[in-house]
């Protein structure tokens, strides 16, 4: 018995002495592919390259990590990939935006169960920015007089997208009357259209602010930037404060003060789900199978690689702040509850925008997880 | 006197070192990617790029633009000795490129193409840099309703390419239109034509389709035929020197310089692309053209106009991004990513404070362009060579290029095998059918820019005000000119009984000629049919406007076809007897035989993976389909398996296919080194 005794605890203490071991090579020689749902040339991509410079050091084994763009299906196909077919031992991870609104309101193509992922985390929460010609129906001298604006284009990349939504929702709010031109389908031929005043509204995520309007647009005075719109904060109940884009208000701040009081109503509540879930374009997703020690490992370089000066000197470049980090549990939860968070009120908003309320039979929906 | 400084500053900071050697580095790498079928220019930036953090912006885009801007001289290799597009700039090569190797002119059309291909690069350029201060009116003016008409204009180019048949060329166009319908619509969440395949939720990916629809024909010819591409011995091709061919560049310099002209101003208009400009080049020359005769049998100017287009559209494509952040094509998106990653901001820092990276940007693509004809001209001779080769060698190299190329440029996944594979039978098809195959791809590129950017006009002018512009009004009086000249070439092609056998479209074979045509009847109908599910009008207006004149046309090309049928019918002794001899001259079942083996091939693939399958597939064509020896197979696999691991994996990082028997193979090899066969 003291025997049998004295094997296990041997056992177990070669176990113990061994697994860090085990667990340091994790990785020792292999190839991560970072699957990009989006075009090489873009801002998606560009973070990832910003992150993964740094992350191979926070893994066990040190491997080396190489982008993959996989483009398709709304960006939709290589988040679908990563779910179906994608590789389990963590050698494969996906590094883009989950379409969570998509899901929601029933657009077609969404072939994966957000909660099902093995989450490392997410990242962002930075401001979207919307911006108008200063031309614009007459002509506006101050921001503020775009409530008195009606009949002007919004342009939108695609059916369901956030840069879209994020300019139809505070005009719907403002109640301004403007058409919804959809189908430029990427942000430099909004700016095409803007420039060519086929639109005369856009919005614009936080890296392509910097990149293609602030320098061009609104340096030359072309155009106004209206107002910004920060993630929310579910727990402090407020949207976020930046102070990296300077001058130009909150959308809240400017409601309120524009319209003295506090929004309401579909668009309000579909604004404020999409700014509390929509906000992070950089999700670490894993396939649903990927085993826990797997997805342990990843996590916590997650967290340390976003805490690396290095890194965040990176993605400071383009983006000129740091973004909004959540572990993998807050970022569990989020996938696991965005669906019964959203008000009905915010789901017919939505649906009837993009036309899909008599559509939404038509779309299949995700297969549930095996 | 600030510009000249900044030209001049520009030219001694891209002479200076490091630049010039990353130039000259990205020079050779980019011939290298433009020649192999299926990799191109924008592959090899993906691959640098995330290399570029920290470098200083000069050295960045000498390694960018050297590379990127040398891919259509380079690319001409593959158009011009296997008919295969090197990349989608190159297509139109082909029609003429093709035909002059097959007759042991090769090097000529190389002497041609690198000639007018540096011409064109330093034309595009030279505009780039007159250009830069006066180009916001021009992009203004192009806004979606010009772009519609473009590219209505350019599908008008469908009478030059239509060959033998004027209806099967319109046919062939919509059809191509119509594969352009697949996918997402863009205002609506609403998928057409996809069979419930979320491969299909996009559009009809265009590499795999055209190397289908070129490549697969020619190497099922190569391989029935047993012949090499030249089909003149070396001993008697004549005038078929590469002096021959920069004299002939040169005596053709108007030509070039509005062929390059044409490139530039594709290139300058945001939201066309490259894929199109050597068709519209093309089109222009055949149009242009008092002897129409000889295009797409090895007329030179069939290789002038395209390759002197493709490589000027590079420096015109530069105007935008760097001055407005607007590119206008994927290679560009993914320069101005690069801009952005040694940050510099498009815009106007680029024409005042950077002008001198902007000069040392034109500067880059001048001398890489002159700099790539000049390395190209001294290999040509030897690669020219290859024409006399025996087709059996080539065939299973290509083979593995065209499905990796088609692989990598349609998403890699299976489907896009199996799209190269359809396409090949259906070019095989057109190509014995009279139905020019130009046509349809074509109406496969416009096809979606023309959906595309009516809906975007119409929607924001919210009618059709957008048609009554100048510009449009203009572009209207060209369409409406084309056509009549295109329909007095028809009448005068049918008055002077134009009977050549050779070229595109002029396939004669009406046992076979009936069937496709019927198969296309019914395609468009089943289209029509579909279309009655959507109910938005801005969803199914397209398609219908498409199939239902498609209906008509294949009906008219049946009847024609019938016909045809009905006269060889009664010169044969039986239905039978007339089978056999159209399947006779179309090489039928060697055909099929080859088909069956490239199917083989992938469903080899789905088991073992590409790493495997395609060195079996190369071992096992050329023993038992060409007859080798067993070491010269053996030998031809291993480099084309190390290809495979180097080229694809190591250094492209591919997504292969994972097999059915992964696991198992994986436990075959040490841990780590799973890489060398799955």
């Amino acid at each position: 018995m003291r025997r049998l005794f004295f094997t296990i605890a041997a056992g177990a203490a070669a176990v113990g002495l061994l697994a860090p071991g085990a667990q340091a090579q994790l990785f020792k020689g292999k190839t991560i592919e970072a699957i990009v749902p989006a075009g090489a040339g873009g801002g998606l991509t560009r973070n990832a390259q910003a992150y993964f410079k740094n992350f191979p050091k926070y893994l066990p084994g040190n491997p080396k990590v190489v982008i993959k763009n996989v483009v398709g299906g709304g960006g939709q196909r290589g988040i679908n990939q990563i779910y179906k077919t994608g590789k389990k031992d963590g050698t494969q991870i996906l590094w883009g935006p989950l379409n969570l609104t998509g899901i929601t309101i029933g657009l077609p193509g969404i072939e994966y169960v957000p909660g099902n992922f093995k989450l490392a985390g997410a990242a962002g929460g930075m401001p979207f920015v919307t911006i108008v010609r200063k031309d614009i129906k007459g002509g506006i001298a101050t921001r503020e007089d775009i409530v008195t604006k009606s009949g002007f284009n919004t342009g939108g990349r695609i059916p369901g997208g956030s840069l879209g939504l994020f300019s139809r929702m505070p005009f719907a709010m403002l109640g301004l009357q403007n058409k919804f031109i959809i189908g430029y389908r990427n942000q430099p031929r909004l700016k095409a259209g803007l420039l060519q005043n086929e639109i005369q509204a856009i919005t614009t995520g936080n890296p392509g602010f910097f990149a293609f309007y602030l320098n061009d647009t609104l340096k030359k005075g072309d155009g106004v930037a209206l107002f910004q719109h920060p993630s929310f904060d579910a727990d402090k109940g407020d949207f976020r404060k930046f102070d990296h884009i300077k001058g130009i208000p909150r959308f809240i701040d400017f409601y309120r003060k524009v319209k003295g009081g506090e929004p309401s109503g579909g668009a309000w509540e579909a604004y404020k789900w999409q700014a509390t879930f929509m906000a992070y374009p950089f999700w670490m997703a894993m396939h649903p199978d990927t085993p826990d020690h797997i997805h342990q490992a990843m996590s916590k370089a997650w967290l340390e690689n976003w805490k690396d000066p290095a890194t965040v000197a990176l993605f400071k470049k383009g983006n000129k702040a740091e973004p909004v980090v959540l572990n993998s549990a807050q970022a569990t939860r989020i996938a696991k509850t965005f669906q019964t968070t959203m008000p009905d009120s915010a789901k017919q908003w939505l649906q009837a925008e993009f036309g899909l309320a008599k559509k939404a039979k038509r779309a299949k929906a995700p297969p549930k997880k095996k | 006197m600030e510009t000249w400084n900044a030209l001049l500053l520009g030219l001694t900071s891209i002479l200076a070192w490091p630049a010039v050697g990353f130039m000259v580095l990205g020079v050779l790498i980019g011939i290298w990617l433009g020649a192999v079928p299926g990799l191109g220019g924008v592959l090899g930036m993906i691959l640098i790029l995330p290399f570029l953090f920290g470098w200083d912006p000069i050295n960045a885009f000498a390694l960018l633009l050297g590379l990127f801007a040398v891919t259509s001289t380079s690319d001409t290799i593959a158009s011009v000795m296997l008919g295969i597009p090197g990349t989608a700039a190159s297509q139109a090569t082909i029609l003429d490129g093709y035909p002059l190797a097959q007759q042991g002119q090769a090097a000529r059309a190389f002497g041609a193409a690198f000639t007018v291909s540096a011409f064109g690069g330093v034309f595009g350029a030279a505009v780039l840099a007159i250009s830069l201060p006066l180009i916001t009116p021009v992009i203004t003016a192009f806004r979606s309703g010009e772009l519609f008409m473009l590219a209505v204009l350019g599908l008008t180019m469908v009478g030059s390419l239509s060959g033998g048949s004027i209806v099967k060329g319109i046919g062939a166009a919509l059809l191509g239109l119509l594969l352009a319908m697949v996918g997402s619509a863009d205002t609506v969440a609403i998928y057409r034509y996809t069979f419930d395949s979320s491969y299909l939720q996009d559009q009809l990916p265009l590499i795999p389709v055209v190397l289908g629809l070129f490549a697969i024909p020619e190497l099922m010819e190569l391989a029935t035929r047993n012949v090499s591409i030249s089909r003149v011995p070396k001993n008697q091709a004549e005038g078929g020197g590469m002096l021959v061919g920069i004299k002939d560049a040169v005596s053709n310099w108007w030509l070039a310089t509005k062929c390059a002209a044409i490139g530039t101003y594709i290139g300058i208009l945001p939201g066309l692309g490259a894929a199109i400009v050597d068709w519209v080049a093309y089109g222009y020359a055949v149009q242009s053209a008092k002897d129409k005769s000889k295009f797409g049998k090895g007329d030179i100017r069939g290789v002038i106009a395209p390759e002197s287009a493709n490589n000027a559209i590079k420096g015109g494509a530069l105007i935008p991004t760097v001055a407005f952040g607007i590119p206008g094509s994927l290679g560009m998106a993914i320069l101005l990513g690069a801009l952005l990653q040694v940050e510099l901001l498009p815009g106007p820092d680029m024409l005042t404070t950077d002008l001198h990276i902007t000069f040392a940007m034109v500067w880059t693509i001048v001398i890489a362009n002159i700099l790539a004809a000049a390395l190209l001209m001294i290999l040509a001779k030897q690669v020219a060579k290859v024409a006399f080769v025996p087709g059996h060698l080539i065939i299973p190299g290509v083979i593995l290029f065209i499905f990796m190329g088609a692989w990598l440029g349609g998403q890699t996944s299976i489907e896009a095998w199996i799209i190269c594979l359809m396409f090949g039978v259906v070019g095989y098809l057109m190509k014995q059918t009279g139905w020019a195959r130009p046509p349809l791809v074509l109406g496969l590129i416009l096809g979606d820019i023309i959906e595309n950017r009516f809906l975007l006009a119409t929607n924001a002018a919210d009618g059709f005000g957008w048609m009554t512009s100048w510009i449009n009004l203009i572009i209207i009086a060209l369409i409406v000119g084309t056509v009549f000249l295109a329909a007095r070439g028809v009448v005068k092609n049918k008055q002077s009984e134009d009977k050549a056998e050779a070229g595109e479209g002029r396939g004669f074979n009406p046992a076979m000629s009936l069937p496709f045509s019927l198969v296309t009847i019914f395609v468009f109908a089943a289209a029509i049919i579909m279309a009655t599910e959507w109910e938005n009008p801005e969803v199914n207006m397209f398609p219908f406007s498409i199939a239902i004149p498609g209906v008509v046309l294949a009906a008219m090309a049946a009847f024609s076809d019938g016909r045809a049928f009905g006269r060889v019918r009664a010169q044969s002794q039986s239905l039978g007897a007339m089978f056999a001899k159209a399947g006779e001259q179309a090489l039928l079942l060697r055909s099929i035989k080859f088909v069956a083996a490239l199917v083989g091939m992938a469903l080899i693939m789905l088991v073992i993976g590409q790493k495997l399958a395609i060195p079996l597939f190369i071992y096992l064509y050329l023993r038992l389909w060409a007859r080798y020896a067993t070491w010269i197979c053996a030998l031809y696999a291993f480099v084309g398996w190390l290809f495979l691991i180097i080229l694809y994996d190591r250094i492209i990082h591919l997504n292969f296919h994972i097999p059915l028997l992964n696991d198992w193979l994986i436990k075959l090899m040490p841990e780590n080194w799973e890489w060398l066969i799955v």
